[in-house]
This record gives C-alpha cells, sequence and structure tokens, in this order.
C-alpha cells in the first residue's frame, strides 16, 4: 500500500480546523485538502481522491455519519479510509462508527503534536491487515 | 502541548486571546435562556457552542477548561428535552463561574 500523503480533513468548527490543518501540513507533511462541511467534502472528494479522509461527526447540515454514506455511493470514493473525530467516544458509539465503515476513531479533543503520529498508526494497522484500497 | 512551532504558537495566541469574548457570549445566552419560556431550539444552539468549545479548548491545551465546559454541555444537553430545573439552573450558573475563573487563569485582564 502506497505510503499515506493526501488526507482530506473535513471540520466545520475554524478554530480545529485551523490548528488541525496545521498540525497535518507542518507536523506531518502531509497533503491536505480542507472541507468545511460534508457538502464540500462531496464536491471536492471526486478532483482532490485523497487517500484519506477525518470527518467530524458533529456537524450541522449534513453530519459525520451521513457524509460517510454518501461518499460510499461515490464510485471512486467507495473503498476510501475515513477516520471519524469526536468527542462522542462512548464505547457503544464507537462501536457504530466502526460499523458504518470507519477505520478508526480519534477523540477529541486532540493532541495537535501527536494528530499525525496517530493517523499514521490507524494507517499502518489498515495496511497490515492487507486489506485493498483502489 | 509537546511541540510548538512558530505557526502553531501564533494560533494558540489568536485563540487564547479570543478566549474570554466566546465565554462572554455562552454566559449571555446561558442568562437568556434561563429569563426566556423555554425553547428546544435555542437551548440547542447553546449546546453547540458549548460543544465546539470545549473540543476546540483542549485542543489548544486547555484541558481544565475543556472539563468544565464538558460538564456544562452535559447539562444544557439535558435542558434540550426540557426546561431546567431551578437547582440544574443554579448548578449550570455555577459552573459558568467556574469556566469564567479557568479562563482568567489563562488569560487574567490587563
Amino acid at each position: 500500500m502506497a505510503k499515506l500523503s493526501k488526507i482530506m480533513l473535513v471540520e466545520d468548527e475554524p478554530d480545529i480546523r485551523e490548528i488541525a490543518s496545521l498540525a497535518l501540513t507542518e507536523l506531518g507533511g502531509f497533503n491536505l485538502t480542507l472541507c468545511e462541511s460534508g457538502q464540500q467534502a462531496l464536491d471536492k472528494l471526486p478532483a482532490a481522491l485523497p487517500q484519506l479522509v477525518l470527518l467530524d461527526v458533529m456537524m450541522p447540515d449534513m453530519d459525520g455519519p451521513t457524509t460517510l454514506q454518501k461518499l460510499r455511493t461515490m464510485s471512486e470514493m467507495k473503498n476510501v479510509p475515513v477516520i471519524f473525530m469526536t468527542a462522542r467516544v462512548q464505547a457503544n458509539e464507537v462501536e457504530e462508527y466502526l460499523k458504518l465503515g470507519a477505520l478508526g476513531v480519534i477523540p477529541k479533543p486532540f493532541d495537535p503534536a501527536t494528530l499525525s503520529t496517530e493517523i499514521i498508526k490507524i494507517w499502518n494497522e489498515f495496511a497490515e491487515k492487507n486489506l485493498t484500497v483502489d | 502541548m509537546k511541540d510548538q512551532k512558530p505557526a502553531l504558537k501564533e494560533i494558540i495566541k489568536k485563540y487564547t486571546d479570543q478566549l474570554p469574548e466566546k465565554i462572554e457570549l455562552i454566559e449571555m445566552n446561558l442568562q437568556q435562556l434561563m429569563a426566556q419560556t423555554w425553547q428546544e431550539q435555542t437551548w440547542h444552539d447553546l449546546y453547540i457552542l458549548l460543544h465546539n468549545l470545549m473540543g476546540s479548548s483542549g485542543t489548544y491545551g486547555y484541558m481544565e477548561l475543556s472539563q468544565l465546559l464538558r460538564q456544562l454541555e452535559v447539562m444544557v444537553k439535558k435542558s434540550l428535552i426540557q426546561a431546567p430545573s431551578e437547582q440544574d439552573q443554579q448548578q449550570m450558573l455555577s459552573l459558568m463561574q467556574e469556566i469564567k475563573a479557568a479562563v482568567e487563569n489563562i488569560v487574567p485582564h490587563e
């Protein structure tokens, strides 16, 4: 599996978007596409073609799980790995996200200094499982 | 936060400088909601404000503030279903004071 370099971050809260963006680009060295809503993510996905999507759960208009469901209907995105970022991390909630097809969950608040490392860890576990990503 | 590059330091400072204003907005909303007839949507707006600030304050390194906001968020979430009791209102106002004190520790008045 290719090394992780292209990420899309979907987050409605500007302060979190700003610090996560810096953490992922400056500290993580990722090529990042930023989106402030689920709809914007769906619009940008075909051109951005990220290897991984970081998706906020609680967003107005279209929440994370709905965005994920819609994204799965796009032929080029049906297998793209998605990690949810959320403060709702009770066991039953995490189980629900995984059932929806999320690769993992990053709890909020997160530490910007270790965000990239956490993502790479989840990505590597995914790679080790030898799942196929188109 | 273990690693603070100049750009990170800069946005943390910007966020920190805006904290008192954000807390003031939450306090004002809370007081207004308590003074008026209960409506789910208005409490929901406050819930979203609190939820976002809880997440962002912790991410910017202010864990104590984030935990206090979390407690208030839980109480406000209860108020989405029904009007808060007198006791709940007092508890929310008391938490609000703790939140203001936490912010005062982060951003002292000049």
